[in-house]
């Protein structure tokens, strides 16, 4: 290159500054929009490893069903890596403070408060120093979260039943600081848990000593191998994969051994206790065959007692028998004396009467003897009489005396046989007693060997259960609470990047081409001058190729710097608002920095290759010659005499040039298109992601809120839940809400299974809206069956009537057919009645979820202070406090939006800018011509602009039109797997949108007014173009 | 006072350091209706008086009037309103809009103005009826200077200035244009300034203004102009 080539080359940027300028501000812009968004992912996963690299991030996370004990610890510390472990304790517990209840995560403070990983900052206060004082990690929700230092808090166990002395020494503690954990680098989440609702409020750190538990219940393990990986790379993922199999073989180990002992132990037990029912099986017998001996012998004795009895029996029988006789010989004795007495006073008498007849016949004397005789005969009588009275006496006593001597006997013999009965009962009972016995004790006996049957097979189970264990949980980083939602939010901004600024760049490259190529053909006398005066064609290339390369180059260097630090610095300022993740740092990416420079600085060394060859080709001679202008033509407008004979003569004009110039109208239409289709989809982007909580709280939850309840409630309880609800108008509904997994080409999408009962179904349709968004379809559980949200149906790719594959567990799968799509904008769901969800899964649903209506926004803190001392509530939310929790997010993407306005915006600016710049250099003697025809500065600037005008509108149509398309597809892309952000894009963003445009191309204009006031007629005319 | 009145009229260009004095004092007067004829070597400034006479460029000293009216004072706008009415250009290289047919190119000029010939008596003037439609591109040189004629004269200006109108036209057509302009300055008592380098052709003029050096040389008044017919070079 000679002197003569470089000077003239500085001449010629000095003297064009302002194309010179304007090709280093569109590769600038474009470049910069580019490289800038293109490494904010990276700035953002480089700030995030640096802030985890810092405070010691560990990269795995293990909990065991069994805890950890030292010599679990020993073997991670043997694992064949460097490593840093820090084990350590945490319980899932609530939180009080005054009324309020939380449920928060407790964990440990080590000793010293010095963390070997998970390192904590301090945000307010300090640390504790004494056992009972404690921080809490800086999510805290209460607005009062400057005063809550200095206040006391009482822990609860989170089991109904559990002690919170059986996890910590102390329950109450005084909070000292506020902190910020590297564990929890989101906002957002805390992590689940199965207590309370199953979320975590925040973490409690508290000094380490509190603990009482005999295991460390979670360990942390760093890897020192996988610092040299960026977080959120496929790099780190893949050795932390590696990592992670030598941990879930290690813990599988672990647990296998743990499994060892506690089925060494179980074994044990049951041994023990078989031996034991074998010893209770023994006893038994031996009793009842004790009892069994007494029986029989008890029974012999009785037969014994039975005989004597018998004989006994017989000797009174006889002894009887004796004494009957006797006293039917003294009965007939008596009797024949009596009778014989009773003869012998009739003879008496007969005598006494003969004796009378024969005292009247012969006197007493003569009878004398007879007298004598007959007293004889009565005393005889008498005597006789008392003979046998005394023979009767003395043989009744002799009889009564030998009855006497038979009664004892008799009473005896009767006492024996009455004890003998008893006896017999006894025996008799005691042999029934005995069989009871017998049955009760076999009984007993066979319950106990069920007992053992049942725990064999328990033990087997277990066994099997235990070997089926899979070792450790072993979570990575992505299992950390927010961890990997950062990594999405990087991607998705990645995404954006992908689509976005090369659309930007296709832009600014297509305006550079023009702006080179004018620069060529402006130039062509000037080539012809060189090429006659023997410069090589090369050396000609050179210098326009120095020309726009250089300005392109600077350009791209400019944009680089620029970009890279800016770019990113506003995402990552967005994202802060979600994220505690105080590092930004804004790394140049030099490999990106390179390929954006080579890309720009070639795309342009191309166009001016290009350009340039065309006049090359050409001979010196006819190169100087001026170029014949533009042919004027007419343009198909014209053909149609209807229209065209009614355009003004302006309008003609204007028509006429706009055709005249194909090239220029394209770029310029193709430019403004782009950027209204940019800021469009900033706008809709904007306005989507507003619509999400507007349309998600206003038209999809139509319920006023939800509370949790205790699945198991009764209809007693139930009725005073509903009693309460009353008091304020409201009404329930019960619902379950079950988290649930379904699948998709081997991907696990997370929704929740709801369900009502089928009477509640068509009442369900008022608290939710089960409406199409597409087809304005309304449906009804009852009728439609399984109704599934439309972002869950188009992950699954799946249309009414197609199926959804849900999986329980890795072998058993549910295929549900869907009844319907319903509009939703905020996680997903499939929701169904009781009857379909028995009829699929085979079980009654538990319902832990009571959505209400009716309630008054003001009475929202009465009732909830009232549902607090049900038991079995566990929570409630109300729609009304729900709504702003969106506001981050919108303020996060207002930046990104302002971003993509205001870069969408100046590159209008510049296009516009650039393409009118060069449509007035192109036509500065006809620009000249009618300033010397008298036209007014006005008028001159309507004859440029009015096609300007026209340009813009028709950029502006076709960049609104296929703003629809861009923004859907950004919208797509930039949206989260639990969200679907608003379909719809506000009339008010088209109208923006428009209007920044049509602002920025009048700006353009009164900026090209000076221009064209300034330019000089005698100047433009004289010279030969 | 004649129609037009120059006196000592400067018009100096700066370029860094030098300056160049493209008017250095010019005195001259044309009547109405006259048609004047500037001549002189190239350099010598007569496109630079042209310039300031039709109010495309403003003298740095003297002053100029036309029709009683001091254009050197006139304001922007004024000026643009002087030249909108009062002026037409015939220019070496027509300077036609090559995005407009011939008709068009004349109604451009005709549009702006108060009072003015309709596009086709100016173009049946010119004797371009015929080519009314066309496209100057589709013209000759001859052909598109008459239409830049006609374009000049479509708004009735006061003053026609022609500068170097015959330059790039052969001999016959450019003899033709010369006929077009006599004929115009006769018939519409336009008056008409010419600037040539071409001496030869000054006897048609009814007033011969020679420059050299930026000054007036010469100045000299023809009784009785040569018919443009009988001029040859
Ligand atoms: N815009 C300008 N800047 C600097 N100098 C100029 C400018 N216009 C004219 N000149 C100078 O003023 C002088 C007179 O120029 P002018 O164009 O009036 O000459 P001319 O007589 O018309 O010559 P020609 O017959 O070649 O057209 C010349 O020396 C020229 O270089
Ligand atoms: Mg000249």
């Amino acid at each position: 290159m000679n002197k003569t080539i470089w000077k003239n080359t500085f001449r010629e940027i000095k003297s064009s500054l302002s194309r010179y300028l304007s090709i280093f501000a569109i590769t600038a812009l474009g470049v910069g929009f580019f490289a800038g968004i293109t490494a904010s992912p990276y700035s953002m996963r480089y700030s995030a490893d640096n802030y985890y690299e810092r405070l010691n991030l560990a990269d795995f996370r293990l909990v065991s069903i069994f805890g950890f004990d030292q010599d679990d610890v020993q073997s991670i510390k043997e694992l064949n890596f460097d490593k840093i472990i820090y084990p350590a304790y945490y319980c899932d517990m609530f939180l009080h403070r005054g009324e309020q209840e939380d449920t928060v995560r407790v964990m440990s403070l080590p000793d010293g408060n010095d963390f070997p990983l998970n390192k904590i900052e301090i945000v307010a206060g300090r640390l504790p120093e004494n056992p009972n004082e404690c921080i809490v990690d800086m999510r805290w929700y209460s607005p009062d979260r400057d005063t809550i230092i200095g206040e006391t808090i009482t822990l609860s166990h989170g089991s109904k039943d559990g002690d919170v002395y059986d996890v910590l020494a102390n329950d109450t503690y005084t909070i000292v600081g506020i902190i910020r954990t590297v564990l929890f680098p989101s906002d957002d989440t805390r992590g689940h848990t199965n207590i309370g609702a199953g979320v975590i409020s925040y973490a409690v750190f508290i000094p380490e000593v509190n603990f009482t538990l005999d295991k460390y219940t979670e360990i942390f393990v760093l890897f020192d191998e996988l610092r040299e990986y960026l977080s959120y790379t496929d790099d780190y993922t893949n050795a932390a994969e590696l990592i992670e199999e030598h941990l879930d073989e290690l813990g599988k180990q672990r647990i296998a051994g743990h499994v060892d002992d506690i089925i060494e132990e179980a074994y044990d037990e049951l041994n023990k206790a078989e031996q034991e029912l074998a010893d209770a099986k023994k006893e038994v017998e031996e009793e009842l065959n004790d009892a069994k001996r007494e029986l029989d012998e008890g029974k012999q004795e009785l037969d014994k007692a039975k005989e004597l009895l018998d004989e006994a029996w017989i000797e009174i029988e006889q002894g009887w028998e004796a004494l009957y006789k006797a006293q039917a010989e003294y009965s007939s004795e008596i009797r024949n004396g009596e009778w014989e007495l009773i003869f012998n006073r009739e003879e008496m008498v007969q005598a006494e009467l003969e004796y009378e007849a024969a005292v009247m016949m012969f006197g007493e004397e003569m009878l004398f003897q007879t007298r004598m005789e007959l007293d004889y005969g009565w005393a005889m009588l008498l005597q006789g009489e008392e003979a046998l009275e005394a023979a009767r006496v003395e043989g009744r006593r002799e009889l009564d005396n030998a009855s006497a001597l038979l009664d004892e006997p008799m009473t005896e013999l009767k006492e024996g046989i009455l004890e003998y009965e008893q006896g017999l009962a006894d025996y008799e009972q005691g042999l029934l007693d005995y069989a009871e016995g017998e049955r009760e004790a076999r009984e007993k006996l066979a319950e106990a060997d069920e007992e053992i049957a049942q725990a064999h097979a328990d033990l087997a189970k277990l066994i099997d259960d235990l070997n089926d264990l899979p070792g450790w949980f072993i979570f990575n980083r992505d299992g950390f609470p927010g961890y990997s939602e950062y990594g999405e939010n990087a991607d998705r901004v990645a995404s954006i990047a992908r689509a976005f600024p090369l659309f930007f760049l296709i832009v600014a490259a297509l305006v550079c081409s023009t702006t080179v190529s004018r620069m060529v053909e402006e130039n062509r006398v000037q080539v012809g001058l060189f090429k006659a005066l023997g410069y090589s064609s090369s050396t000609i290339i050179f210098k326009y190729m120095f020309y726009a390369v250089s300005a392109a180059v600077l350009g791209s260097i400019f944009g680089i710097l620029v970009g890279m630090k800016l770019f990113p610095y506003v995402i990552l300022y967005a994202y802060q608002m979600m994220y505690n993740i105080p590092d930004m740092l804004m790394p140049y990416d030099l490999r990106l920095a390179i390929i954006s420079l080579t890309a720009s600085g070639g795309l342009i060394a191309a166009v001016v290759y290009i350009s340039i060859r065309k006049e090359l080709s050409e001979r010196p001679a006819q190169l100087m010659r001026p170029k014949a202008p533009k042919k004027g033509k007419r343009v198909f407008l014209e053909k149609i005499g209807f229209v065209w004979n009614r355009l003004s003569f302006s309008s003609k004009v204007t028509v006429r040039n706009i055709f005249r110039y194909k090239r220029r109208m394209l770029m310029t239409v193709i430019g403004i298109a782009g950027c209204t289709a940019l800021m469009l989809t900033g706008f809709a982007l904007r306005n989507s992601v507003g619509d999400i909580a507007e349309l998600q709280f206003k038209k999809i939850i139509l319920n006023d809120g939800w509370t949790y309840i205790d699945h198991e409630m009764n209809n007693e309880d139930k009725a005073r839940l509903e009693a309460v609800f009353s008091e304020y108008g409201g009404e329930l509904i019960y619902a379950m809400e079950k988290m649930m997994v379904c699948e998709k080409d081997n991907q696990h999408i997370k929704f929740i299974m709801a369900v009502v009962k089928d009477e509640q179904a068509d009442k369900f349709g008022e608290y939710f809206t089960f409406t199409n968004r597409l087809t304005g379809e309304e449906y009804s559980l009852n009728e439609n069956g399984a109704i599934i949200t439309e972002k869950l149906a188009k992950l699954l790719d799946i249309d009414v009537g197609g199926e959804a594959v849900i999986s329980r567990s890795e072998t058993e799968k549910v295929r549900v057919i869907i009844g319907g799509i319903t509009e939703n904008y905020t996680m997903h769901y499939i929701r169904m009645t009781e009857s379909k969800y028995y009829e699929l899964f085979g079980e009654m649903p538990e319902y832990g979820v009571a959505f209400f209506n009716g309630v008054a926004v003001e009475d929202n803190d009465e009732l909830a202070a009232r549902l607090l001392n049900e038991e079995l509530v566990f929570g409630t939310v109300f729609m009304s406090d729900f709504a702003g929790g969106f506001d981050d997010m919108i303020n996060m993407l207002n930046l990104v939006i302002i971003i993509l306005v205001s870069a969408a915006g100046t590159l209008s600016l510049i296009v516009l800018y650039n393409l009118t710049n060069i449509n007035i250099c192109e036509r500065i003697r006809e620009i000249a011509t009618l300033k010397v025809l008298g036209f007014y500065d006005v008028e001159v600037d309507m004859y440029i602009f009015r096609e300007n005008a026209l340009l813009t509108l028709m950029g502006t149509g076709f960049g609104l039109f296929g703003g629809i398309y861009l923004s859907r597809f950004i919208i797509q892309t930039a949206e989260v797997n639990d969200v679907m952000f608003g379909r719809e894009i506000h009339p008010l963003s088209f109208i923006l949108a428009a209007l920044v445009t049509i602002a920025f191309s009048t700006m353009v204009s009164a900026f090209m007014h000076f221009y064209l006031k300034k330019v000089n007629m005698a100047e433009s005319l004289k010279s030969i173009d | 006072m004649g129609f037009i009145t120059l006196s000592d009229v400067r018009k100096t260009y700066k370029m860094g350091e030098v300056s160049i004095n493209a008017a250095d004092g010019i005195n001259f007067q044309i009547e109405k209706g006259e048609l004047a004829m500037i001549l002189g070597p190239s350099g010598s400034g007569k496109t630079t008086v042209l310039n300031l006479l039709g109010g495309i460029d403003v003298n740095d000293g003297g002053s100029i009037t036309v029709d009683g009216a001091n254009i050197s004072e006139f304001s922007r706008r004024e000026m643009i309103t002087y030249r909108r009415h009062d002026v037409g250009f015939v220019f070496q290289f027509y300077n036609l809009v090559q995005n407009l047919t011939a008709k068009e190119n004349v109604e451009l000029a005709a549009q702006t103005s108060r009072d003015y010939i309709p596009a086709d008596e100016i173009l049946e003037q010119v004797g371009l009826s015929d080519r009314a439609g066309n496209f100057p591109s589709q013209l000759s040189g001859g052909e598109q200077q008459r239409v830049a004629i006609a374009r000049a004269l479509a708004k009735k200006p006061k003053l026609l200035l022609c500068d170097e109108p015959t330059g790039a036209l052969d001999y016959d057509t450019g003899k033709m244009i010369l006929q077009l302009l006599w004929d115009t300055c006769k018939k519409a008592q336009t008056t008409i300034i010419i600037v040539t380098h071409n001496s030869a052709i000054a006897p048609m003029a009814d007033r011969v203004i020679k420059l050299k050096n930026s000054k007036v040389s010469r100045e000299l008044i023809n009784q009785r102009p040569t018919p443009v017919s009988e001029i040859e070079w």
